[in-house]
């Protein structure tokens, strides 16, 4: 559905994205994460056709963004990350006004307005006037300014920031919704453990560049690869068993950190293995004679992922 | 046809705003009042007991300068916030991804903006029709002078449109735009004023000279040799406003006497039925220029500049 290849965008001396490539397939919910100022924001405007990227191209189901910016406008529906309301309008008018501009008949507007707004669970909302609804509200009327013309690639830039825990509970279920629609949906957030529930796959981009693309699986795997050993030790017969152990260890093929934990029983212990290899560590701290009462591999969620993949340039 | 989706949303939104019915009264009485004291005002220190038709056209001429005078306050702020408008409340980008070409944009805000000050402009008509009573115009021409303002307001709320395109903030466009609207009626009047001194000249050699048998005469040589241009009244809109006025009502040559005795003696010389009309023309053709322009502006102009462009 979109593929992205070396996209660029430079604003005077700065460099907001830098030959940034990533592709998302049919009817996949694609997480979009990064820091601050990562370019996000800069990538989902050129996707929308708001900003001509410097260099690269962007195609969505199989149109140029800059070739053919009208007819992407089509396939694409936008929701940014702040917008604004007009006053003296109600909520059927906003969503109204805009099937107007898509150049949808009196009839069809009727309708689909009422489908969006039973979509966005604002139907009780209909007649009341848009600057009065709360901030979720307005993003939810947004989210559905965005699939008027039922477009095939949802843009949402930060659609749950600001609201309200039972607000981003109902927003994550309408885009669960959407999912089942058969939408695709590229969504940047920085709630990142609701983004691992909810993405079949995400890209990480940081300072503009590409840090992480594929299967939220496949991150967590890669990253659980390098996540540290927790190894606990029961004191010896000497004391502190740690110098013991970190002996050992020392010589261990694919050990590569071995640091202090939290107390003074505790080691963390950087490995490269896989969980066949974590084995036969194990083993071989217990033949050495190591008391071993712990040993375990923390899992990585979102958060730490995203954390420990920005922290180096942090 | 369908009805610009932008015309219809925003005069929706402004027809609801009590502040548009407020405008609407306000306008009609202050048109009324300030006619009504223009056309009186004489009747009450002479004590002739005739209301006469020079009273009439008194009015009528005092309500028709006095509502150009209020289009140019009002009109170049009414468009200057609808496009940096859109910009400041974060709502143009919603409106860019719709599809929406920029001169729907543009023409629908500046339609929505004309609409509501033609109705002002036509809500006074009841008052300008009291010059109907002393009978010394008709209803064509009254309507004529209302179209005028009609005129000059789609002029002036061009030039906000522009400057609202061009422009970020609605409160740099609006001053923008009113210092545009300035600028504009002081350049325009520099033809004319050159155009005076010059016929001014030929018009004193003329009366020494034994060539012509008249200084009007002379004038008649001096317009058809370089004298007065029909296009220095044209492009400014209240020498346009001057000419209406004179060709409607006659009352013009007082005050343009006042001015240059050339123009005085020029009166009757001068077609101002056609430079009223001329003036119409010529600022519907640039107020659609401005708009044109205006909307080559609306969308992020890099983003034009690669359209067809490919990295």
């Amino acid at each position: 559905m979109l593929e992205i290849r070396e996209l660029t965008r430079v604003y005077g001396h700065f460099t907001a994205l830098d030959h940034l490539s990533m592709s998302i397939g049919d009817g996949e919910l694609h997480g979009f994460v990064g820091p601050n100022g990562a370019g996000k924001t800069t990538t989902m405007r050129i996707l929308a056709t708001l900003l001509a990227p410097t260099s690269g191209t962007a195609v969505i189901d199989g149109v140029d963004v800059t070739e053919n910016p009208r007819r992407v406008r089509e396939l694409v529906g936008y929701m940014p990350d702040f917008f604004g309301v007009y006053d003296h309008l109600k909520s059927w008018e906003y969503l109204d006004f805009y099937a107007r501009c898509y150049g949808f008949g009196q009839s069809e507007r009727a309708r689909m307005t009422s489908q969006l707004l039973d979509l966005v669970n604002l139907s009780d909302k209909k007649d009341a006037y848009v600057d009065s609804l709360s901030r979720g509200m307005k993003q939810r009327l947004c989210l559905a300014h965005a699939l008027i013309h039922d477009p095939k690639l949802l843009i949402l830039d930060e659609p749950a920031s600001g609201m309200d825990p039972r607000a981003r509970a109902e927003m994550k279920g309408i885009l669960k919704s959407l999912k089942d629609m058969g939408k695709t949906v590229l969504i940047s957030s920085h709630i990142l453990p609701e983004l691992s529930e909810m993405c079949d796959s995400l890209t990480i981009i940081d300072h503009g560049k590409l840090v992480f693309s594929g299967a939220v699986d496949a991150l967590a795997r890669h990253m659980q690869g390098q996540a540290a050993i927790h190894l606990r030790l029961l004191p010896g017969e000497d004391g502190d068993p740690t110098p013991a152990a970190a002996a050992l260890l020392k010589q261990y093929p694919g050990v590569t950190a071995i640091e202090r934990g939290d107390d003074s029983c505790t080691l963390l212990v950087g490995y490269e293995g896989d969980e066949d290899g974590m084995a036969d560590l194990l083993q071989a701290l217990l033949r050495a004679g190591v008391r071993v009462s712990g040993f375990h591999r923390p899992p990585m969620n979102l958060e730490k992922v995203f954390m420990e993949v920005t922290r180096s340039d942090s | 046809m369908t009805v610009n989706p932008i015309l219809a949303f925003s005069a929706r939104r402004r027809m609801r705003s009590a502040r548009t019915a407020l405008l609407l009264t306000a306008y009609s009485l202050a048109v009324l009042i300030f006619g009504l004291v223009a056309a009186f005002g004489g009747f009450l220190k002479s004590r002739i007991t005739i209301y006469t038709m020079a009273d009439g056209m008194t009015g009528y001429a005092a309500m028709l300068a006095f509502q150009f005078f209020l289009l140019l306050l009002v009109t170049p702020a009414m468009t200057a916030g609808t496009i940096s408008g859109e910009r400041e409340r974060q709502t143009m980008d919603l409106l860019l991804v719709t599809n929406t070409g920029s001169l729907r944009i543009v023409l629908g805000k500046l339609l929505e903006s004309l609409g509501l000050m033609l109705l002002l402009v036509f809500a006074t008509l009841p008052a300008m029709c009291l010059v109907l009573i002393t009978g010394s115009l008709t209803l064509a021409q009254v309507l004529e002078g209302l179209l005028f303002l009609g005129v000059v307001a789609y002029a002036m709320l061009s030039v906000g449109m522009l400057c609202s395109a061009l422009l970020r903030r609605t409160v740099a466009a609006t001053v923008v735009a009113y210092l545009a609207v300035f600028a504009i009626g002081l350049v325009t009047l520099l033809p004319l004023i050159g155009d005076l001194r010059a016929a001014g000249r030929l018009y004193d050699d003329a009366i020494y000279s034994s060539y012509y048998p008249g200084p009007i005469a002379a004038i008649g040589e001096a317009d058809a040799s370089g004298g007065i241009q029909m296009t220095s009244f044209i492009l400014n809109p209240a020498l346009g406003l001057i000419s209406l006025i004179a060709s409607q009502t006659g009352l013009m040559r007082g005050a343009l006497g006042n001015y240059s005795y050339t123009m005085y003696e020029m009166y009757d010389y001068m077609d101002f039925a056609g430079m009223a009309r001329w003036s119409m023309g010529f600022m519907a053709a640039a107020g659609t220029a401005l708009n044109l322009l205006a909307a080559c502006f609306v969308r992020p102009r890099k983003a034009r500049a690669r359209k067809g462009k490919r990295a």
